[in-house]
């Protein structure tokens, strides 16, 4: 059951609301825990049997967390050792083993067998979720823990499928406040909204984009326009097939009263590859600069240890993404942008001034060109699919101008930059009326759209939630959910 | 947690919002709804008449419902092979209430699907079922529009799935068309032609694709190799199970092999022809134990070297069309109907002598082994058709009847 369905839409969410707000009248704890099977029922649509590894990873890991917890300081070091290898290993069993068994065949000439293992959806999502409650436990910001928030925590169903990564300081205190269990018309006004407007990105634009990038990425020999126009489509659909399904997920989980972090904040305005990622799944990389980068040592040991951190926090976060080599590569030229870019700061200096209009625009270009390269090697089947590709790009394939998207095509392309480039995101447009966004600077707009809960965004929103009902006829699934 | 700044005007937000959806969602399912372009709810009524564009959609809705509603008393099965070639125009079922239920990319589960579902509503008296083997021969559906929703679905249910269908800007464009646009009214629609695919619309979509010398360059120059069924055992014991209960129960069984051209033979099945000859054994077995069993049924095969599947290529003969073919994959009616008169009156003489033969324990093996000398003798005849295919090159090098 994925948001773009009229099951979901039409059947889970409304049965799930209604139960929660008419226990959450009585009882907390009932919503709460009828939340949780709602969140349950919501996974096993995809497979019943993933449930047993969520609960599995859920008890294996509340035990762990409540044992760190409780223990004296000399034993916490070895309990968090204890709960780090039973995620990696339930990770690496369920996620991974199978690409080690293929790289080892491939390496080193044996045939081993490869094993049947199912793999659940999400894995990657609760993993690192529960992992962040794990380090903090040890680090003794976390004091106690509920079990009843602590499974809705890991089990959310808004975020399960596909993130944000959640972290247990932004709903733990939420799922404990009562007032969160009331009906509240302003959440349900931003939550319906952010949840029309990532389903318009996905079903609207993304889903049209697809054909373009399939037939690019699809093609024996693509040639120097294809190639150019399918990754430029590609890094279009999977920008708004993602944050479509972040803004969804925020929506949905607003409509309950929670607010889980936003993930998205206009990545391709971004002025330098560092600049993307604190756009781009910015709960990831949150995690990752907290869990992972950090801990490795961050900048604190000088330059070189920085670079080795920055490519080795890149390379983890690229198969994060998926057992496969192309996942690692993606990742690694992340990492070897990042050195590139603090190598070249440290050569120029730091600058006074902020760069002009005409720099600015130049840098944001370099990046997006950076950005896009690298995306050839997350959408391609395999590595010389990705190295054919970029052939194409340079003209190794051939240097034809021609390629029949139709006109449909690059309508859609063109919307799409548009939207990306000069429009404000969907925090900027919607969630400006509120507190923590008050005081942040908007990303550079042509079009300073700003909702507001009246007449007019009324029937506005109303018609995009009509028309992507009426796109709903054969949903496709969002890319993410794979990982 | 209440944001800072108040938000005003809640209920006119909510109002306008519930109107604006509301109102634009349902007057686009009525249209679809009323308009029905793609004749989901239509069996005899005037719109079935009218004219549509040549690539109909979402058919298997259409064929399920019309299953429901004619309650046919003889039935085809299978791909689209048997949806464009098989004539429901035929005096071979002259009294019967004949209907193609045969649809695009239908696996086996897809075809079986099709023969419970329209016999919940009126147990067929004989099924004329087009086999295919490669992929298509599993139980798993292949036609993604063949939602399994509507198998027997009763009526309320149907309705809803209906409606749920008609919940789409695209149903609504291609009624735009149908009403609107003269360009796009091309060729009746399917079911105005008892669910075989209407030569008119066939015209237009060869000519829409290039035609048929396009067609045949693919197969020539490239090769099109078909992909092996994944587990052939679990497919044929589902087909036995089905022929067994629906032979209990007195329906008969016309199973045959498509004719292909010979070229498209050559190519499908170039690294995996021992797996096919296997499969026409084990289906000779199955038909003649439910044979012994007292069932009226028949296997025979048109496929392979024979006078129709031979038939020189447009790149040879300099024509845009071909006698009895479409493109290398779909046959027109004319042999169709060839196949159904040899498959349902055996006295019926062969026109030519060698299109189709009887299947089963006494004439498979040479069958199979004149199979092979066929292919032997097409390479050998047609060196420049054939040039790029892997079996007929092993032919030259090792010289003919190579095991």
């Amino acid at each position: 059951m994925i948001f773009n369905s009229f099951q979901f839409l039409f059947l889970f969410l409304p049965v799930t609301l209604l139960g929660f707000y008419l226990l959450g009248r009585s009882s907390q704890k009932r919503a709460a825990l009828w939340l949780l099977l709602a969140s349950f029922v919501f996974y096993c649509s995809w497979d019943v049997r993933f449930l047993p590894i969520l609960l599995l990873s859920m008890g294996g890991n509340f035990y762990l967390c409540r044992r760190i917890i409780a223990v004296p300081q000399a034993s916490k070091k070895a309990w968090l050792s204890a709960a780090v290898v039973f995620n990696l290993a339930l990770l690496g069993y369920f996620k991974y083993i199978n690409f080690f068994i293929a790289s080892i065949n491939g390496l080193a000439a044996q045939d081993l067998q490869l094993l049947s293992i199912i793999l659940p959806i999400g894995i990657s999502f609760f993993t690192f979720t529960q992992l962040s409650i794990l380090v903090d436990a040890y680090y003794g910001k976390v004091q106690a823990i509920d079990f009843l928030h602590y499974a809705l925590f890991t089990s959310y169903f808004p975020y399960i499928v596909a993130g944000p990564v959640l972290h247990h300081k932004d709903m733990m205190p939420q799922f404990a406040d009562p007032a969160n269990y009331q009906v509240n018309g302003n959440n349900f006004a931003v939550g319906i909204t952010l949840f029309a407007f990532g389903l318009a990105k996905k079903l609207l634009l993304a889903d049209n984009l697809v054909p373009m990038v399939n037939a690019a990425f699809g093609s024996d020999h693509p040639q120097l326009l294809q190639a150019w126009l399918g990754v430029c489509a590609y890094s279009f659909q999977l920008y708004f097939d993602f944050s479509g399904y972040s803004d969804m997920a925020i929506g949905v989980s607003r409509l309950f009263g929670f607010q889980i972090p936003f993930n998205f904040n206009s990545p391709y305005k971004a002025t330098s590859v560092s600049d993307f990622w604190l756009r781009w799944h910015v709960s990831l990389s949150r995690f990752l600069r907290n869990y992972l980068y950090i801990p490795l040592g961050g900048n604190r040991s000088g330059q070189w240890a920085r670079y080795r951190n920055l490519l080795l926090t890149m390379l983890l976060g690229g198969l994060w993404h998926g057992a496969n080599w192309t996942f690692v590569i993606w990742g690694g030229l992340h990492g070897l942008y990042l050195c590139v870019q603090h190598g070249w700061r440290g050569l120029r200096g730091d600058r006074a001034e902020p760069p002009g209009k005409l720099e600015a625009f130049a840098n944001r270009a370099l990046t997006f060109l950076a950005v896009m390269i690298a995306w050839c090697f997350f959408r391609a089947a395999d590595v010389p699919s990705a190295l054919n590709m970029l052939a194409g790009m340079v003209g190794g394939n051939g240097l034809s101008l021609e390629f029949a998207a139709g006109p449909f095509g690059y309508w859609m392309l063109a919307i799409s930059a548009g939207m990306a480039f000069f429009m404000p995101n969907t925090n900027e447009m919607i969630l400006h009326l509120e507190s923590r966004f008050a005081n942040k600077p908007s990303s550079f707009s042509l079009v300073p759209v700003r909702w507001s809960p009246g007449l007019r965004w009324g029937l506005a929103t109303g018609i995009l939630l009509a028309l992507c009902i009426l796109s709903m006829d054969k949903p496709q699934d969002f890319i993410y959910a794979q990982f | 947690m209440p944001p800072k700044t108040k938000i005003a005007g809640l209920s006119r937000f909510f109002l306008a919002l519930g109107s604006a959806a509301v109102l634009l969602v349902a007057g686009v399912v009525t249209i679809n709804y009323l308009i029905d372009p793609y004749s989901i709810h239509q069996w005899d009524s005037p719109l079935l008449k009218r004219l549509s564009p040549p690539q109909q959609k979402i058919v298997p809705w259409a064929k399920t419902y019309a299953a429901s509603r004619y309650r046919p008393e003889v039935v085809y099965l299978g791909s689209s092979r048997t949806e464009i070639g098989l004539p429901t125009d035929t005096t071979v079922f002259q009294g019967k209430r004949l209907l193609n239920l045969a649809i695009s990319a239908a696996s086996l589960g897809d075809a079986i699907n099709m023969l419970n579902h329209t016999s919940s509503f009126h147990r067929p008296e004989m099924v004329v079922w087009g086999l295919d083997y490669g992929w298509q021969f599993r139980e798993k559906s292949g036609n993604s529009d063949f939602n399994q929703e509507l198998v027997a679905a009763g009526p309320l249910k149907r309705l809803l799935l209906n409606l749920k269908r008609s919940v789409s800007l695209a149903m609504t464009t291609d009624a735009y068309a149908i009403l609107f646009d003269p360009a796009a009214q091309k060729c009746e629609p399917i079911l105005a032609t008892f669910g075989q695919k209407p030569e008119r619309c066939l015209e237009y979509i060869m000519a829409d694709e290039g035609g048929t010398p396009k067609a045949f360059d693919k197969i020539i120059n490239r090769g099109d190799l078909q992909a092996k069924p994944t587990d052939v055992q679990a497919a044929m014991q589902l087909l036995e199970t089905v022929t067994r209960s629906y032979c209990a129960q007195g329906t008969a069984f016309r199973f045959f092999l498509h004719p292909v051209h010979a070229l498209a033979e050559l190519s499908y099945w170039e690294t995996n022809w021992r797996e096919l000859d296997r499969w026409k054994q084990d289906l000779a077995q199955m038909v003649d134990a439910r044979r012994q069993e007292g069932c009226d049924i028949r296997l025979m095969d048109f496929s392979g070297y024979n006078a129709i599947t031979t038939e020189p290529v447009p790149q040879v003969t300099g024509t845009e069309t071909m006698r009895h073919y479409w493109e290398h994959s779909h046959y027109r009616a004319e042999v169709g109907q060839q196949i159904l008169e040899r498959l349902v009156a055996p006295t019926v003489e062969a026109k030519p002598g060698d299109f189709g033969a009887e299947l089963n324990a006494q004439t498979i093996q040479q069958h199979l082994l004149s199979m092979q000398q066929g292919r032997d003798a097409y390479c050998a005849s047609h060196p420049w058709e054939t040039r790029n295919k892997a079996l007929c090159k092993k032919t030259i090098a090792q010289g003919p009847g190579h095991k």
